[in-house]
């Protein structure tokens, strides 16, 4: 039984951070009132499934993640297709887009990204997609009937693997990314320059370092991009995939301090007292360096989310710094990225990089002292030492393996049982 | 009752009739590297470490599913991913610590041991491990002591080791 004096927490947003807030709070509290606001209406999914159903790997519904049991278990109160309008941190209260107001003892703001749209003429032609939200997928799935050519703008992790996925479609692909190299904040020069060639290879087209001047149309419909200094890639579906930004538009007209994201101390709590803020629109601290990032992805939405939902919920606890870390395969090659994959040779850090052109794999390492602090995996090998390494790195301190180990080849839990029953502790236990 | 795989890596041979065994049941087919049962082979040290998902009770795979696709077993206990709600974004293969998720390309979703989710009978492993370096036990306190005291032992050689 709730009791009068129960709490009222205000969730805005029901994907990865504020579901795992949610969790988080009737970890420590069955009494509490809960309400979720989701803006986008009907069944909840994950953005992460967008790219795979549009390759086939799933259906829509395979993208789903929780229906109303889910709420009704955790005595929760969804809003579908509510979003918040306006906060008032004075008298705590949201307005949401049914007028209605919430008054609220915590808010947390997880409300996401959007995509970034290039401020290039043509975005309006039909045929022209983002691909961030669950519409943006149904739609470029309908228009693909009609497409031999592809053009990606943006090769990030959502536009390579779009890519990717229009590859797995029979169509043939064009990607454009402004920056010197494919996928980059995810990879090294070394590694991308695997990745396109591998795509060029299969006839497709890479376009660096170059940004897309205008999409050009006919009768309002994309028949390509043109490219500064005049190409034209022919493109009957063109995907935009330059960015994205958070969704902070309800918090204009508040005080609460800002930058790429909402500032959050290590509680995740803002600037505003009983407004916390996880996932995309957070503006946390770096693992290593303590710098503010926003590190918009799955698994740190999750961390960012439980550590508010507890704050939220009464208990301290804080948040120790998100890390970076990415993973797909591109025509069927895996890459995986983690911590401080950039580092270069200095006096700080040490380097181990094995590159083999020809067989296409890559594995770089990277080490402050004896810890292991990044590592860029590239080829066959990476799917079964890169939970490994990542988790080497979030534990530097309490779970230690010492270097010549992991660079003496991939490394297995077999191979690390081994060392250490050949270092004579673990003796055979009959 | 729950169950669990006990292995015993001083009776191996490195037979590797587990893993043939593994390939044949989940992708029809005789073929290690289709496994998910993993012979570890150290031939200069005489060593042969079979592993496979520990089957965890806080499943850092389980819980960073963005699809929720990975779900216990009520009754074995053992996770198992779905196939319709695997989108193959691998965020399972990052989180888990032991490498213990496996993803072939041509079909591009997760896999991992689920004890072939075996109620009554043994996995189709255990059914083939003729040394019987692979158990298919009751999980029972005498089995959780053992596990508990191994994992005692690793952490001192590690803290030895990282010293």
């Amino acid at each position: 039984m709730a009791s009068a004096v129960a709490k009222h927490h205000v969730i805005i947003g029901a994907s990865a951070a504020g579901l795992a807030a949610l969790e988080a709070i009737r970890s420590v509290d069955r009494e509490c009132r809960v309400t979720v606001l989701s803006k986008e209406k009907g069944p909840l999914y994950s953005r992460v499934g967008l790219t795979h159903f549009l390759d086939g790997t799933v259906r829509p519904a395979g993208m789903n993640t929780h229906g109303a049991e889910y709420f009704e278990r955790l005595n929760a109160r969804l809003l579908d297709g509510v979003a918040a309008v306006r906060v008032d941190p004075k008298i705590r209260a949201v307005t949401l887009s049914t007028r209605r107001t919430l008054k609220y003892d915590n808010l947390l703001v997880a409300s996401g990204s959007s995509a970034v749209i290039p401020p290039i003429p043509g975005v309006r032609f039909r045929g022209v997609h983002s691909c961030i939200t669950r519409n943006d997928a149904l739609a470029i799935d309908r228009a693909l009937a009609r497409a031999r050519h592809v053009v990606v703008i943006g090769a990030g992790l959502i536009g390579i693997q779009a890519a990717d996925a229009m590859v797995k479609r029979k169509k043939r692909v064009a990607i454009v990314e402004q920056m010197p190299h494919v996928m980059p904040t995810m990879v090294d020069p070394a590694a991308a320059r695997l990745f396109e060639d591998l795509l060029r290879e299969a006839g497709h087209t890479v376009r660096t370092g170059v940004q897309a001047a205008e999409i050009v149309g006919k009768a309002g419909r994309v028949f390509g991009v043109r490219l500064e200094g005049g190409d034209v890639l022919p493109g009957q579906v063109c995907i935009l995939a330059v960015g994205v930004r958070p969704n902070l538009e309800f918090l204009d007209g508040t005080r609460i301090q800002r930058r790429q994201g909402v500032l959050v101390d290590a509680t995740q709590q803002t600037s505003l007292k009983h407004v916390y803020a996880a996932g995309d629109v957070a503006e946390t601290t770096d693992l290593f360096s303590g710098q503010r990032v926003v590190i918009a992805i799955w698994p740190e939405a999750l961390n960012q989310g439980r550590v508010a939902g507890l704050n939220m919920a009464g208990q301290t606890t804080t948040y120790e710094g998100s890390m970076a870390m990415n993973t797909t395969s591109v025509l069927g090659l895996p890459i995986a990225s983690m911590g401080r994959w950039q580092a270069t040779d200095t006096a700080e850090y040490r380097i181990h990089s094995q590159l083999d052109a020809g067989k296409r794999t890559y594995r770089k390492l990277v080490f402050k002292e004896d810890a292991l602090l990044g590592a860029l995996l590239v080829g066959p090998g990476v799917n079964a030492e890169a939970g490994i390494l990542h988790n080497l790195i979030r534990t530097r301190p309490a779970f230690a393996v010492r270097p010549d180990q992991l660079v003496a080849g991939s490394i297995t839990w077999g191979r690390i049982l081994r060392d250490n029953r050949l270092a004579g502790a673990v003796g055979h236990s009959q | 009752m729950a169950k669990t795989l006990v292995i015993h890596p001083e009776r191996c041979t490195a037979c590797r009739a587990c893993e043939l065994a593994c390939s044949m049941k989940h992708h029809g087919e005789f073929n290690p590297s289709r496994s998910r049962i993993q012979v570890n082979v150290f031939l200069d040290d005489a060593l042969y470490i079979p592993t496979a998902c520990t089957q965890c009770d806080q499943a850092w795979c389980a819980k960073i599913c963005p699809t929720n696709a990975i779900t216990r077993d009520p009754v074995t206990l053992a996770y198992t991913v779905s196939d319709a709600k695997c989108v193959g974004c691998k965020m399972c293969v990052l989180a888990c610590p032991f490498g213990s998720i496996v993803l072939f390309p041509e079909k591009g979703k997760a896999e991992k041991c689920d004890h072939c989710l075996s109620v009554d009978g043994n996995p189709e492993c255990v059914k083939f491990c003729t040394p019987k370096a692979l158990e298919y036990l009751d999980e029972d306190s005498e089995v959780r002591l053992r596990q508990a005291a191994t994992a005692k032992k690793l952490r001192e050689t590690y803290r030895e080791v990282a010293a």
